[in-house]
């Protein structure tokens, strides 16, 4: 057991107890205005249209001031030191945030629809959104705001009528196109999520996966830096169950494996092979716990934890969670596999991820709709589903001989999130709760309830 | 899951303005009859047995901010196809 570990020295992101850094909501320093919005506008740009856009906007609204994202150290804007800008860009999101009069707001829409291929996809009010931590289940008494929750609620109910007025048409049909598949060169799950085209490695970021251990001797994982730690009494780290081989192959495997397709997604990741499940897949809260100990000790910016128990929330790992946040560590954690929606059986989210300050992942298949066994988020405050991740027939790394095989569950799921958080960790050097909103909103919207995916498929940079 | 001499194991969180002080409460604890296996300084939980009559006097520590019981995961057999 990892007793009495002291907090690494170096962490600089705050110690435990300190709330979280806020993350980069663009909203802070001004006054709300009608409807909660903030008198600026968000400017979605067409992918690969951004100069187009820019240069638009300067022309037909006048708006010339620039600030880009990506020159702030860490990404991290701050937005007091923009206020002269007129337009702040986020590279990486395809958008800006504007500040102009609506009069040449209106020029700049005349000039977007004039355009031979507008550049523009949509301009709309920006609203204030609430950091993470203090996403209130109600909007606030006499206030303007809206709170994410009840956003999600109104998408929720629009998708609702949709199915009634459409005939039955099943609200998951909507977005659905044909079923992806694995290709020679790479799994199904790394296009859907983009990381295969991603120029992110997760170089540098410490990933941590919680679970049976890992085939140490698998040849795919030869020459990486692995460190590993049992919190099994009398059990090695090496892998009997396969669990862990599978979900560290999905979040961390290599580029070019030494056989057949591409699985892996942070193939340049520091490795921490945590055992806290023993090899007939079973394992106690005080094991899990000691595990993420251990990886917020050691600084691992991702802990992925394909593992769910129907349980109500814990204090023990909402604690941890939110310390972790405060260290730059973010935990990921399985939405769970208890619900058979053929036969309307349907589940809550699992412990340990219905904790609030804990990102749950829920599972998608091949035509992007939610898995049968996927569980649903639920009103209880931190029982939310955030994200989903490809989770049926997930391809992936098996200890030898057998070197790799086709799982679905939640826990495959999760590790595809694990993975692309360390590619944004290294591309906007972003942790804690503000890697959280990065990830939740550069998902890609579905047509699946909120409920069932949160805010879609993770989408890598 | 209780062990076999009758006590049960638990988790117990400290609450942020004990989160330096673990040491002294980790004593605290054994005081009130923890039987203390770790004690996890970066997250602030300290995990062990005790017997059930004794879960009260345990949740009345200061610093302690909640006992829980333990919990068992299971991701099922290694031949399952659903993890």
């Amino acid at each position: 057991m990892a007793s009495r570990k002291k907090p690494r020295a170096s962490s600089s992101a705050g110690s435990a107890g300190t709330p979280p850094a806020e993350p980069p909501v663009a909203s802070a320093s001004v006054e709300p205005t009608e409807g909660g919005a903030t008198g600026r506008y968000i400017v979605t740009f067409r992918e690969g249209s951004e100069k187009n856009a820019v240069s638009l906007m300067n022309k037909s609204a006048g708006i010339q001031a620039v600030a880009r994202a990506s020159d702030f150290d860490e990404s991290a804007v701050n937005l007091e030191s923009v206020e002269s800008a007129d337009a702040l860009v986020f590279d990486e999101l395809g958008i800006a945030v504007v500040r102009t009069p609506p009069d040449s707001l209106n020029a700049l829409t005349a000039a977007a629809a004039d355009a031979d291929e507008n550049p523009i996809l949509a301009i709309e009010p920006e609203l204030i959104m609430e950091a993470l931590q203090d996403v209130p289940e109600e909007p606030p008494a006499g206030g303007p705001g809206f709170s994410l929750s009840y956003l999600r609620g109104y998408r929720d109910a629009v998708v609702h009528l949709y199915e009634q007025l459409s005939g039955g048409l099943g609200a998951e049909q909507i977005g659905a196109g044909a079923a992806m598949s694995d290709t020679d060169l790479a799994t199904w799950g790394l296009a859907a999520t983009k990381a295969l085209g991603s120029r992110f490695s997760g170089r540098g970021v410490r990933v941590a996966v919680l679970d049976t251990g890992l085939d140490l001797q698998h040849p795919d994982f030869v020459g990486r830096a692995v460190t590993s730690q049992s919190f099994i009494p009398d059990e090695e780290v090496q892998d009997r169950h396969g669990h862990g081989t599978h979900c560290i192959g999905t979040a961390c495997g290599p580029q070019r494996p030494t056989a057949g397709r591409r699985y892996g997604i942070a193939h340049q990741a520091q490795i921490f092979a945590g055992k806290v499940l023993r090899n007939n897949g079973k394992g106690p809260d005080s094991s899990i716990l000691a595990g993420i100990n251990w990886a917020v000790a050691n600084g691992c910016q991702v802990i992925s934890m394909s593992l769910g128990l129907q349980a109500p929330a814990s204090l023990a790992y909402e604690q941890a969670a939110r310390r972790g946040l405060a260290a730059g560590c973010l935990l990921i954690a399985a939405a769970g596999n208890d619900s058979r929606r053929s036969q309307n059986l349907i589940r809550p989210v699992s412990r340990a991820a219905n904790c609030q300050s804990i990102l749950a992942v829920a599972a998608v298949d091949p035509r992007f709709q939610v898995a049968n066994f996927s569980n649903r988020g639920t009103a209880v405050a931190g029982g939310q589903v955030d994200i989903a991740g490809p989770g049926v027939d997930v391809f992936s790394s098996a200890p030898m001989p057998q070197r790799g095989k086709v799982l679905s569950g939640t826990s495959m799921a999760t590790p595809h999130v694990a993975g692309i958080a360390a590619l944004w960790v290294e591309a906007r050097q972003v942790t804690g709760a503000a890697l959280f909103q990065v990830l939740t909103s550069s998902a890609r919207r579905l047509g699946a309830l909120s409920v069932d995916v949160g805010a879609g498929l993770v989408q890598a940079p | 899951m209780a062990k076999r001499d009758g006590k049960v194991r638990v988790l117990i969180t400290i609450d942020d303005e004990h989160l330096n002080d673990i040491d002294r409460l980790v004593k605290a604890c054994e005081k009130a009859g923890l039987e203390v296996e770790s004690s996890l300084e970066s997250i602030g939980t300290i995990t062990g047995a005790i017997d059930p009559d004794k879960l009260d006097e345990l949740s009345r520590v200061p610093g302690v901010a909640g006992v829980e019981r333990e919990g068992e995961y299971d991701v099922g057999p290694p031949d399952s196809d659903l993890q």
